[in-house]
């Protein structure tokens, strides 16, 4: 028996060259790609599961359950597997993205072009980006929101467990028509995809925008359902102030996904629209505005790093009380903090387009709300020092990594206030300082927790512990190769080196070598955490239900937790946090 | 918010600066077949769909399978007038040459991006209508076998949600491609 996304995605492949081929015949091959895209979707769902659960749906049947191996590439709404099959898949993204990340800095280990064109450059930087943000806005939210978000507040499950499987199974189209994308012209904008310079082109920058819109959909109903879940089916007692800090920062996560990710979807359609049906939205001859694409991709994409960042200050703030024993610092603040995080998200994205040509009476009031954003960030960095300040630290793998992301994120916000300013920003802007500054607080921030979060639930999802000598390895070389390579970027960046260029004036050549080697650093790093899960998933020691003296309710199941989560609903009295005083 | 993003665009491609960068007149006025009849009737069909969804939720709530039945055949059949309607209105556009890259639209490129909001908008909002229009046939055709269980009453509830946006929608774009 062939598992169902196996299955599933060969009918897509063949139903998507057939409908191709058959439309060709009289419409554009754009025009053919992209309606066969979208109507192999729907037979790759039902050939791969989507169908027969679409069914029980709509009579109302319970999901039966599925045991074993297979489960992983079933159409399955357990909360828990669809958890497993989002971190998988970020790997998978994160392997590819890491790949090309390492292919650019064989490329700029020297001055002059080594073994590629720039359009093959351009292209092989914009999978890394696009790679990248996926994994940076899938892993967390995705992975550890499903998994571990209805444990924590002791749900038996998500909201709509079905449409949950159905937000994992965009995911699989996504990457295989972004990875065709490579084969079909590539795409040389970069993840931004810039209007009009992704109006015209290869038929690969289609194939990336029915991949970032594919993904689009797929967030919205993770977004939508988390939010659901995290409001109707919390556990009994367990009020605003009572949830644990990872599930309120999941929620303010679900809200800035729900309300921005759809904005993009317009821009995303009317771009496509551009290429297939000849409309002129950011054709300028023809009536239309190319500073307006701007606009509508900035009003999701600076959100968008909330999505990414805001689970990975959730993450942080989980892991340090339960290491330093210690309750969480300025817990009621630090959650305020999240929301108001949140609110201000979305009134800051036009500090992207300081020189864009934008109406320059917007720089101020956007250089002005993007400053006010480090106050609430600042909150939650004093709430992780409060909360490690005189604890009982456990340097674990977990910890080392939570601490990594403070370190790192400190130096990331701090650069970002040059970013912020207006007249600093028109001389940074578009120069590798901005490529520092956005890696270290997406990698050092987002990566660092994710990794946390990895270390911190592996025993809870595997039933086993993992290496903690490998895992403290994978943390030395990751945290200084991640140093090591963008702290040169930032001098690079300020001395005027552009990004997204191959090649590079040949006096900065010994430091860019320094780069590529600690990049290639990063690399071997993965390569021992990879070693390290796939040797502990096999044969690390049984975990017990609680390895770590935590408080949160999914340490009070079995490690890995039973079919049904609970037995009995459970309730709360207390913060989870509170370490260190009599219960 | 998907319309959202769409009708800031509207307004900042209609009032914003960029239109008048290029001198030509962006914005149909003369001669230009607006359908106004067709969509006001477009729109009346719509409200009474509205109503008869209301009724169809309310005997959802009371088990109540015949009414259920009736009031959603006739919601689904209001539907699929409004489609008719709609394609008889792009019929008359495209038989006048308001399409893009028609040899007309060339000849007046400012035109082109009123034509664009209009068809992927009303596009986008008679997609709506049509996945609307499928949801409430499924849940016609379940209702025999399910009227009683509390859960679907909810499902029909959600439906009818759903069928106010798509109504409430069509209620933003009347004015803004017929009116003004």
């Amino acid at each position: 028996m062939i598992p169902g996304l196996v299955r599933g995605i060969i009918a897509g492949v063949i139903s998507f060259l057939g409908f191709f081929f058959l439309l060709k015949i009289q419409l554009s091959a754009e025009a053919s790609a992209a309606i066969a895209y979208v109507a192999a979707i729907p037979v790759y769902l039902a050939v791969g599961g989507g169908g027969t659960a679409f069914r029980r749906w709509l009579n109302e049947e319970e999901e039966p359950e599925i045991h074993g191996i297979s489960r992983y590439l079933s159409f399955n709404s357990d909360h828990k597997v669809v958890g497993v099959q989002y971190l998988f898949a970020s790997f998978f993204l994160f392997f590819f993205a890491g790949i090309m990340a390492m292919i650019m800095r064989t490329e700029l280990a020297r001055a002059g072009l080594q073994f590629m064109s720039t359009q093959t450059y351009s292209t092989v930087m914009g999978s890394h980006g696009i790679g990248m943000v996926l994994v940076a806005l899938t892993a967390i939210v995705g992975g550890f929101g499903n998994y571990v978000v209805p444990l924590q507040i002791g749900a038996k499950d998500m909201a709509f467990p079905r449409l949950n499987a159905l937000s994992f199974w965009l995911l699989p189209p996504a990457v295989l028509i972004l990875v065709s994308a490579l084969f079909n012209g590539g795409f040389d904008f970069g993840w931004t995809a810039y209007a009009p310079l992704s109006t015209k082109g290869p038929v690969g920058k289609l194939f990336f925008l029915l991949a970032f819109a594919t993904s689009g959909f797929s967030s919205i109903f993770g977004g939508v359902n988390l939010l659901v879940t995290i409001i109707r089916m919390r556990a009994k007692g367990m009020t605003f102030f009572k949830i644990p800090i990872f599930v309120h920062s999941i929620a303010a996560t679900a809200v800035v996904i729900t309300i921005a990710t759809s904005v993009v979807a317009s821009s995303l359609f009317m771009v496509i629209f551009d290429r297939v049906l000849n409309t002129s939205f950011f054709d300028p001859a023809r009536g239309g505005s190319v500073i307006l694409f701007q606009h509508l991709f900035w009003f999701y994409s600076h959100p968008a790093v909330y999505i990414m960042i805001l689970p990975a200050f959730g993450l942080l703030l989980e892991v340090l009380p339960v290491f330093s024993r210690k309750p969480l610092f300025a817990y009621p603040l630090a959650v305020l903090s999240l929301w108001i995080i949140v609110v201000l998200s979305f009134v800051v994205w036009a500090h992207h387009m300081f020189t864009s040509g934008m109406w320059g009476l917007l720089n101020f009031p956007f250089l002005i709300t993007t400053e006010l954003i480090s106050i609430p960030t600042g909150i939650m960095f004093l709430a992780s020092l409060g909360t490690l300040w005189r604890g009982q630290i456990r340097f674990t793998t977990p910890t080392l990594f939570a601490v990594g992301v403070i370190a790192n994120f400190l130096i990331g916000g701090l650069t970002g206030i040059f970013l912020a300013d207006v007249p600093s920003d028109v001389h940074l802007h578009d120069t590798l300082f901005v490529t520092a500054h956005f890696h270290f607080t997406i990698v050092g921030g987002t990566i660092f927790a994710m990794f946390a979060g990895v270390y911190y639930w592996f025993p809870k999802m595997a039933g086993r512990l993992y290496n903690e000598t490998l895992g403290r390895w994978h943390f030395a070389l990751f945290f200084y190769g991640f140093n090591a390579t963008f702290i040169p970027m930032f001098w690079t960046g300020t001395h005027g080196l552009r990004r997204r260029v191959a090649d590079f004036p040949p006096e900065m050549g010994p430091l860019q070598m320094w780069i590529s080697v600690s990049a290639f650093v990063i690399f071997i790093s993965v390569a021992i955490f990879l070693f390290n899960m796939i040797r502990s998933l096999r044969r690390g020691p049984p975990a017990s239900g609680n390895p770590w003296n935590a408080q949160t309710l999914e340490w009070t199941l079995s490690s890995p937790p039973p079919a049904h989560n609970f037995d009995s609903p459970p309730e709360v009295h207390s913060t989870p946090y509170d370490f260190g005083r009599s219960a | 918010m998907l319309f959202g993003g769409f009708l800031v665009s509207y307004f900042m491609l209609r009032y914003g600066s960029s239109v008048c960068a290029i001198g030509a007149p962006a914005w149909p006025k003369e001669g230009y077949p607006v359908g106004l009849a067709l969509a006001t009737t477009n729109t009346l069909i719509l409200i009474s769909s509205s109503y008869t969804m209301v009724r169809a939720v309310l005997a959802s709530e009371k088990h109540d399978e015949k009414t259920f039945s009736r009031f959603m055949g006739y919601t689904i059949f209001l539907g699929l007038l409004f489609l008719c309607v709609k394609i008889g209105e792009y019929a008359l556009k495209i038989h006048h040459g308001y399409f893009p890259r028609s040899p007309f639209m060339e000849a007046n490129p400012g035109l082109n991006i009123f034509i664009s909001f209009y068809f992927v908008l009303t596009g986008f909002h008679g997609l709506h209508v049509v996945i609307g229009i499928l949801w409430n046939w499924l849940l016609k055709r379940g209702a025999p076998r399910r009227i009683a269980s509390p859960a679907f009453a909810r499902k029909v509830e959600y439906a009818g949600l759903y069928w106010h946006f798509v109504d409430v929608v069509w209620v933003f774009l009347f004015p803004l491609f017929y009116l003004i």
